[in-house]
């Protein structure tokens, strides 16, 4: 008996202890990453103009399932809501560099988690590559 | 098996769930996101942007939505509405397996209360509009639909993009009626 309720009460403080259950910390906080590294995997820069590019970004997202929140030519952004038995949130922000290229980047959460994964991201650039091609031969 | 120890295992596999992790191709395209596409579009001849908008929001409003975004610079249109959820199936199953489960707990002799199986109750579907002027003087129109649904016990039951060709079909003979209601007024 002793023994379980030793066991119920060091897992409690784990899962207290882990990102799972702090509160105001999470206002202004980037999961323990500093921001060079946080953008460093959320960012990729294309050879498209931006116009080409927030098409793609809006295509590329529909195909994978969001619905398009809300998207702002002046501020270059789009934000998106995938619903599939969980809740992913995204937010694409374009910017243009010179008269070529294209910075994109993009940040997403889980449920209430920030996605942190470089994989996930590398996927969503991986389909946005994809996207950005079909539209430079349309 | 004792309380103690079920109590245990429900603290893991809830904090399990509440800090899991993302399913591995939730960001990958797929064939099925080919197939989504081609449910999800149509495309629309001798008609401008601004008219495929207008007529599309005409249609939302048939249908009871509430506009919340509209751009017209950018082709997109987002709109809300929250409805009973309430299904006569769901609402069954829901009662026939709170009443098996009972059944079977008072039969395997415990006394612990029963969970029931809540139906479902409300849910609030959102749906985007993109306009995409194509060369030759059309557009191409794409909506998406999705909805949250809670249950009787205000616990999210459902978080889904639907996926039903017919549901898409009804909305495109509903824009084309819009459409051609759109060009006569001109």
């Amino acid at each position: 008996m002793k023994k379980i309720i030793a066991i119920i009460f060091i897992l409690y403080t784990a899962f207290s202890l882990s990102g799972c259950a702090q509160s105001t910390g999470q206002i202004v906080d980037s999961e323990s990453e500093s921001q060079v590294q946080v953008r460093s995997y959320q960012t990729r820069e294309y050879d498209v103009d931006s116009k080409l590019a927030i098409r793609s970004v809006i295509s590329v997202l529909q195909d994978l399932g969001f619905v398009i929140d809300r998207a702002d030519t002046l501020t270059g952004t789009i934000s998106a809501t995938k619903l599939d038995g969980y809740k992913i949130e995204m937010t694409v922000s374009l910017r243009q560099k010179g008269d070529t290229t294209t910075s994109v980047r993009a940040n997403a959460q889980y449920g209430v988690k920030a996605i942190t994964e470089p994989e996930i991201y590398q996927d969503f650039f991986t389909s946005l590559d994809k996207s950005i091609f079909l539209e430079k031969n349309l | 098996m004792s309380l103690l120890k079920k109590i245990l295992i429900l603290l893991l596999v809830s904090t399990l769930i509440g800090c899991g992790a993302i399913p591995k191709d939730a960001l990958r395209l797929t064939s099925l996101s080919l197939e989504l596409r081609q449910m999800q579009q149509k495309e629309y001849a001798n008609i401008s942007e601004k008219q495929a908008l207008i007529a599309s929001a005409n249609v939302l409003q048939d249908t009871g939505y509430i506009i919340k975004e509209s751009d017209l610079e950018l082709g997109l249109l987002l709109a809300e509405k929250d409805r009973t959820a309430f299904d006569a199936e769901n609402q069954a199953a829901a009662i026939g397996g709170t009443v098996l489960i009972a059944v079977l707990s008072g039969l395997s002799g415990s006394t612990q209360p029963v969970q029931p199986i809540y139906a479902d109750k409300n849910q609030k579907i959102r749906v985007s509009i993109i306009f995409r002027v194509q060369e030759g003087n059309s557009v191409n129109v794409r909506v998406s639909f999705q909805r949250i649904v809670w249950n009787t016990a205000n616990q999210v039951s459902r978080l889904e993009t639907i996926r039903d060709p017919e549901i898409y079909q009804s909305f495109y003979t509903k824009l084309d009626k819009s459409i051609f209601l759109a060009k006569e007024d001109v």
